[in-house]
């Protein structure tokens, strides 16, 4: 088992860290890795909301906002405060921490749809507000971030920013297993499954809801400033409900209960709109009137069938998968030994 | 899930970008390639929103710009060669904008882009496109930013917002006898920009302003609007918003009998209004760069008549069906102008060459090696009996 | 004299805010769910309406009474297909379906009806009524008094008849209304069908406003949940005092404090209201069992 544990961390290692050293060779293929830094950028926003929504139960539709604190604070600091980027980024997703911390206090008072509510409405409220702050969002032109220098290195290319992308994603994805697999963890599981039995088994529910709400933000701030410094224009208006919604779609299409799930469904939802355009590239002249809305409508279906469907999102296709392979292999392994008993 | 299946997830959805990464770039050609120019086809990209909430000013644009240019294909291309256009939904949103012009250059490999429309998908890509070299014509937005500085590969056709609200003011000032201004202005862009050009000649034209209201992106009510700029008695009303909310200010002001006069921007010159606001639009002023007046008038007949075929519709098209149609008129004498012989430089200079050049709906169409900010003049209309007829043929611009 | 045109004018914008409120009130208490696609539902039947009206032709009362009737099936529909399975799931996961269902909606309604705007008449014609310096239009009028018919209607329904009292109860305990023979299926179905109903009343009389066109519900659902919060999730006279009270209190902040923070001050008011009081002015407090 040890060998075979290493050599699939080597070749995991390899096939993570090599091919941006290696394709910019044969071809311009920028595209696609900022294609797959935005995927990363999402999944760790995905990460946060996955932990206050899948995790601690609570209900958030305006995590986008979240995520524009964090990208406008980066963006504020490098531009106009000079601090370095290095600085900027754990700054930025403390800052939006802080506001999480901050909308922790009214969701106390609610739950469920009243949360949703409030959420709905903090959400829609951040951008407006942030407009009208034009010193530090630049109003309706809004900012353009640098691309950020790390150790006298320029993270301008795509290929380049893929492995603070990635490193980023590991770490806090490792935290969030960290944080999982902890009290905390398992207090945010037990606020979930029933407040009222938390509390009357002594869990401080205010201490845990704000946290949990702080951390879901910190992770959404982190990948502001990620995608602030990598498309390099925000403006205010972006971070909308749509974005909001983009993200609660990534966590009950991945899975809410499982950290590769957040991961897999947000990069499904990125790269949704971008594949069904080159789906229906193709397409005659009158289905082009149909394809113009096509990515909307296959969102909303997906959305339908996986609630349907599919409540533990794709992992659960994942986990049926194996299990069923298992089993398979289990049944052989039976007949072979003819020991039918031992399942 | 233990860390087995942790790294077993990691090979498994790291070994397919890896394999889908190395599928792409096998498909694509080598690294320097002609760019989107063959013997018979030149590829030009484009993007808009064309799905969303902005989905109804894009898909206009871009009937109007492929009927424009299946038109042209239908003549035999241009100097022997077809275009084929690529036109990409960004759904407004910037990143989608950036992602989707980075692949239309890269993997596409486009000969130019044409046009691109929404001030955050233009602005986000501006820089890129820059860089690259890549010919970006008529990027749709009133920002000044596609003009100022000059860009040598980007060349604006529609007048930025500030300074067509100067000319507004300065108009109102010289031959409507505005004294006493109120600006309702819509808070997005569009607003802030119109009102800044309004409060900059202010002195100059030597007009007061004696009230100014935002409105949000959707409202429907402007009775306080009105009231206020009633009570300050303010004898002209610039109005710098949309056809919807243009046409709801019209009403609420017909409702309240508010006799001023009314004058707004080039973006509401567009049948719609009238259509929207029925008679409340009687007597509006609307600013105009295209000679899109006179829907009797041959050009207009002429455009009417491709737009309809190639969409294969009855339907009128709206404004923003002309401003594609004006980039596709653009783009393609640009690129008649380069010749047989076809490069990126050659567009370039092709266009640098255009002298009050007039097509169909482009009209008086100037830039040169130290300008590409496109029109910078103004015809004003007004909205008479239900259709929109030009005031004069004077054109209006800043005087320095 | 301009505060009292305000208020008038606060108030007609009231009603349109206050209908599509109710709809989603009603389907909350009924059901206990969250609405999100009621804005799409109504504004598909109100293009439904205008199909009606300029392609088939028909006057426009009978435009109006078919659109309710597809209001009526889509509701019906979609409680029956994707509300119903749900009923033992998440709130989140309805909360999803109710987002899926809102962006397929939208995504057929640009397929069919395409994406320009249209002009959509209104129910009403003629000069406006003027009582010295205040203005009020036929169509404000009108808005009002259905909004307050509506009003009585629902309210001696829920309050007096066996079917009111049947959707209370159902929302209240389901099991023991099955026990007590009660249909809850239908009166679920009921439900959808009136509160889709509502919405496609709503629309119609806000298109001749907004003009009709695909985001025209877009700004007037995030109202209409102010204004259900604002007077109550719970609470269908809450809806409309909701409703009412939020246009009145816009047009003041947009004439008194500032035009441009009228948008943020609906959102500042939903939560501050969540804040201090969530039941909202009229609403009840909910008490669940562990």
């Amino acid at each position: 088992m040890h060998r075979r544990g290493l050599l699939t961390s080597l070749l995991a290692a390899a096939v993570l860290l090599l091919p941006p050293q290696i394709l910019p060779w044969f071809t311009d293929c920028s595209y696609y890795f900022y294609l797959i830094d935005l995927m990363g950028i999402f999944a760790i926003g995905t990460l946060g909301l996955g932990l206050l929504v899948g995790f601690a139960g609570q209900i958030s539709i305006g995590h986008a906002a979240f995520m524009a604190i964090g990208a406008f604070f980066s963006g504020f600091t490098t531009l106009q405060l000079g601090w370095p980027f290095w600085l900027a980024l754990p700054a930025a997703g403390l800052a939006a921490g802080v506001s999480g911390f901050a909308l922790g206090f009214p969701a106390l008072r609610l739950s469920g749809q009243y949360l949703a509510i409030a959420t709905l409405g903090f959400g829609v409220a951040v951008p407006q507000v942030l407009v009208k702050w034009e010193s530090v969002s630049g109003g309706f032109n809004g900012l353009k971030p640098l691309a950020p220098m790390l150790f006298g290195y320029k993270l301008s290319l795509e290929e380049d920013y893929y492995y603070l992308v990635l490193i980023t994603l590991l770490l806090m994805g490792w935290l969030a297993r960290n944080v999982v697999a902890s009290r905390t963890g398992r207090a945010f599981i037990a606020l979930r499954d029933s407040e009222t039995a938390a509390q009357a088994m002594g869990i401080n529910i205010a201490h845990y809801k704000t946290l949990a709400f702080a951390f879901s933000a910190f992770y959404a701030g982190i990948a502001g400033s990620l995608y602030a410094h990598l498309v390099r224009f925000i403006g205010a208006t972006d971070f909308n409900l749509g974005m909001s919604v983009n993200y609660l779609t990534a966590l009950v299409v991945g899975g809410l209960v499982s950290i590769p799930g957040f991961i897999a469904g947000a990069a499904f939802i990125t790269a949704l709109p971008h594949g069904v355009n080159a789906l229906t590239r193709g397409l005659p002249g009158g289905m082009k009137a149909m394809a113009q809305n096509f990515p909307q409508v296959l969102t909303g279906v997906v959305l339908i069938l996986v609630v349907l469907y599919l409540p533990q999102g794709l992992m659960q296709l994942w986990t049926g998968l194996k299990a069923g392979w298992a089993a398979k292999v289990r049944g052989r392994r039976g007949e072979n030994s003819r020991d039918t008993a031992r399942g | 899930m233990n860390r087995e299946n942790w790294l077993r997830f990691i090979v498994w959805a790291a070994v397919s970008m890896f394999i889908a990464a190395v599928i792409a770039g096998c498909g694509a050609a080598s690294k320097r390639t002609a760019s989107g120019v063959t013997d018979n086809n030149i590829k030009i990209g484009a993007f808009g929103a064309l799905s969303g909430p902005v989905a109804a000013v894009g898909v206009p644009v871009r009937k109007g710009f492929e009927a424009y240019i299946s038109y042209i294909n239908d003549q035999g291309g241009v100097n022997g060669r077809k275009l084929e256009v690529i036109f990409e939904d960004d759904q407004f949103n910037p990143a989608n904008t950036l992602a989707a012009v980075k692949k239309l250059v890269e993997q596409d490999k486009v000969f130019a882009i044409s046009p691109g429309l929404g001030t955050p998908g233009v602005l986000a890509t501006l820089d890129y496109l820059a860089d690259k070299q890549v010919p970006f014509i008529y990027p749709m937005t009133g920002a000044s930013q596609p003009a100022y500085p000059l860009k040598k590969n980007t060349f604006v056709v529609q007048p930025n917002y500030v300074d067509e609200a100067k000319i507004l003011t300065q108009y109102a000032a010289d031959k409507l006898n505005a004294q006493k201004v109120a600006v309702l202005w819509q808070n997005s862009d569009i607003g802030k920009q119109g009102l800044e050009g309004v409060k900059a000649q202010l002195a100059k034209a030597g007009v007061q302003l004696v009230y100014e209201g935002a409105h949000d992106v959707k409202d429907v009510d402007f009775s306080t609007h009105i009231l206020k700029a009633q009570e300050a008695g303010a004898d002209t009303v610039i109005l710098y918003t949309v056809v919807g909310q243009c046409a709801g200010i019209l009403k609420e002001a017909k409702k309240q009998g508010y006799k001023a006069a009314f004058v707004t921007t080039y973006i509401n010159s567009d049948l719609n209004l009238i259509k929207l606001a029925g008679d409340a639009a009687e007597g509006l002023i609307v600013a105009g760069w295209a000679a899109i007046t006179d829907v009797n008038s041959p050009d207009y007949k002429k455009f009417m008549e491709i737009y309809q075929k190639y969409n294969n519709t009855s339907e009128m098209p709206s404004g923003y069906a002309t401003a594609g149609f004006i980039a596709g008129e653009i783009l393609v004498e640009g690129l008649k102008r380069a010749g047989k012989d076809l490069d990126r430089e050659g567009l370039l200079k092709g266009l640098e060459s255009l002298q009050s050049f007039n097509g169909i709906l482009a009209k008086d169409i100037t830039y040169t090696a130290t300008d590409h900010s496109g029109v910078k003049s103004l015809i004003m209309f007004k909205i008479q009996n239900g259709t929109i007829v030009e005031i004069s043929k004077d054109r209006f611009a800043l005087k320095p | 004299m301009i505060l009292l045109q305000q208020v008038i004018s606060g108030l007609a914008t009231g009603c349109l805010y206050a209908l599509v409120a109710l709809g989603l009130v009603l389907i909350f208490k009924t059901t206990e769910v969250v609405n999100f696609a009621q804005g799409e539902m109504a504004m598909f039947c109100t293009f439904v309406a205008f199909s009606l009206l300029v392609v088939v032709g028909l006057p426009y009362w009978g435009a109006f009474a078919g659109a309710l009737a597809v209001a009526a099936v889509l509701g019906i529909l979609l409680e029956r297909l994707f509300i119903r399975p749900l009923h033992k799931s998440s709130l989140l996961s309805v909360l999803i379906m109710t987002i899926g269902i809102m962006m397929v909606i939208n995504g057929v309604a640009g397929w069919i009806w395409g994406f320009e705007p249209s002009n959509f008449p209104t129910a009403v014609s003629g000069e406006p009524v003027r009582l010295g310096q205040l203005v009020i239009t036929m169509p404000d009028v009108m808005n009002l008094a259905v909004t307050c018919v509506i009003m009585a209607i629902f309210y001696l329904v829920f309050k007096y008849s066996m079917v009111g009292i049947a959707m209370r109860a159902a929302a209240e305990n389901r099991v023991v209304c099955r026990l007590m023979g009660v249909k809850v299926n239908k009166i679920m179905a009921t439900t959808w069908a009136i509160g889709s109903m509502l919405g496609a009343v709503a629309g119609i009389l806000i298109a001749p406003v907004t003009f009709l066109d695909l985001s025209m519900m877009s700004e007037v659902i995030i109202k209409a949940f102010t204004a259900a919060v604002l007077g109550g999730f719970n609470s269908l006279p809450g809806a409309v005092v909701g409703g009412l009270l939020l246009g009145v209190m816009e047009n003041l902040v947009a004439g008194y404090i500032s035009t441009e923070l009228k948008g943020a001050f609906a959102f500042a008011l939903i939560v501050a209201v969540l804040c201090i009081r969530p039941t909202g002015l009229l609403g009840t407090v909910e008490r669940k069992k562990v």
